[in-house]
């Protein structure tokens, strides 16, 4: 016969259920978690005891009724608590959005080769910079307002390089996804490129900030924002195609002004919620060696 | 905070909050013990959760309404780290005798209404 551990042995539904509520509460914002958790977990395992004393049936009546309540509990504490998560930054939001309705533009120019040869290039050129300046003075603005215009100018040459030499050196990495279709990388490049985007604009929004940690997490959540953005549009522009506009392809005569640039719109919002969530280090080593000393 | 006074501004109560009110109304009481008396005084109309119940106290704390055993400015002495109690505060009090007295007075208008009709 199969002998199971004595540590086993104590292991317990209840001991379980008690283990999963505890972790549970690490949903709760950390002041709210501080103030109440102890407590809170205290009268949880007073009550699971006590159900489960009486009746299987009570036991799981109880549980079923904290199942229930607690996600709407640990949304409402961090709504109170103006949680990090729900923070909103409209002046991130706004810039953000402003800047991928003129990407939007940009693209329908493109696509309609409305400006060629020169004219085309440097309208690119132009609309690319003042889209990565405005998100960069917006960042700025929030995350250090004394270098602001240093970060709209990183932002811009950030947002250029992204948007012109990424998809060149990614087209030489994976030769065979822009070769013919349905070969290789084909499906996952359109992904790959606003990580890959993400990453480059952050780190010259890192560089303005001027620290090796910031330079990270601007990366970090510049890839993060950028591919969630990236997601959003696509998504969003093939549910507007297939259930409202019945169009074929993102078409601004079938869709409407407000249909083609919705999920520019959109992923503007998503962008500049999440580089709103960036919290920068502002102390530099020799201030923090000064206050030392 | 808001004064005594100005209890009536918060009425009506819900009926949540009302039998938390209630429930602390004879003396201070921990968490567990408010959610026991809660369920039993509504024969089980009303069942806490842990999140619904320290949501509400929360929320009464933020009021001024209750305190609690350990906090800034509370007369009651900790006990325990996990086993907080809770009291009404005297604005608590206020808005509590308020809220009874205006449930006192919707009974009388309606036992006075059913005795006219009979």
């Amino acid at each position: 016969m199969q002998v199971i551990p004595k540590k086993f042995q104590q292991i317990s539904w209840r001991n379980l259920v008690s283990w999963i509520y505890r972790v549970s509460l690490s949903l709760y914002p950390k002041s709210y978690r501080d103030r109440f958790g102890t407590e809170m977990n205290d009268v949880f395992n007073h009550a699971l005891a006590e159900h489960s004393s009486q009746s299987r049936l009570k036991a799981l009546s109880f549980l079923g009724r904290e199942l229930r309540d607690a996600p709407v509990s640990i949304l409402r504490q961090h709504f109170a608590a103006n949680s990090f998560w729900l923070r909103p930054y409209p002046i991130n939001i706004i810039a953000f959005i402003f800047s991928f309705i003129l990407v939007g533009l940009l693209d329908y120019w493109n696509t309609a080769q409305t400006f060629v040869g020169l004219q085309g290039f440097l309208i690119n050129l132009l609309s690319l910079a003042l889209a990565g300046a405005i998100s960069g003075l917006a960042i700025g603005i929030l995350a250090d307002p004394q270098h602001k215009n240093l970060f709209a100018f990183c932002g811009s040459i950030g947002f250029l390089l992204a948007n012109i030499y990424v998809p060149q050196i990614l087209s030489r990495i994976f030769p065979d996804a822009f070769a013919a279709s349905g070969q290789g990388m084909e499906i996952l490049l359109p992904f790959l490129f606003p990580i890959v985007e993400g990453f480059v604009f952050g780190l010259f929004i890192g560089l303005a900030s001027g620290r090796w940690h910031n330079l990270l997490q601007f990366s970090g959540w510049g890839s993060l924002a950028l591919f969630m953005g990236f997601f959003v549009n696509r998504l969003s522009a093939a549910l507007l195609q297939s259930f409202l506009f019945h169009s074929a392809t993102q078409n601004i005569a079938q869709m409407g002004i407000i249909g083609f640039f919705m999920p520019y719109l959109l992923e503007g919002a998503i962008m500049g919620a999440l580089f709103g969530r960036i919290k920068i280090t502002k102390t530099s080593l020799s201030a923090k060696q000064s206050s030392l000393g | 905070m808001p004064k005594a006074a100005d209890s009536h501004s918060f009425l009506p109560l819900t009926e949540a909050t009302f039998f938390i009110l209630l429930s602390l109304a004879p003396g201070a009481k921990h968490g567990y013990a408010i959610m026991k008396d809660v369920s039993y005084m509504s024969n089980g109309r009303i069942t806490f959760s842990t999140g619904t119940l320290y949501g509400a106290l929360k929320r009464l704390l933020d009021l001024g309404w209750i305190e609690r055993s350990g906090e800034e400015g509370s007369e009651l002495a900790e006990t325990s780290r996990s086993r907080k109690e809770y009291k009404l505060t005297a604005l608590g009090k206020a808005v509590f005798t308020s809220e009874t007295s205006r449930m006192k007075e919707l009974v009388q208008l309606a036992t006075a209404a059913n005795a006219k009709e009979g």
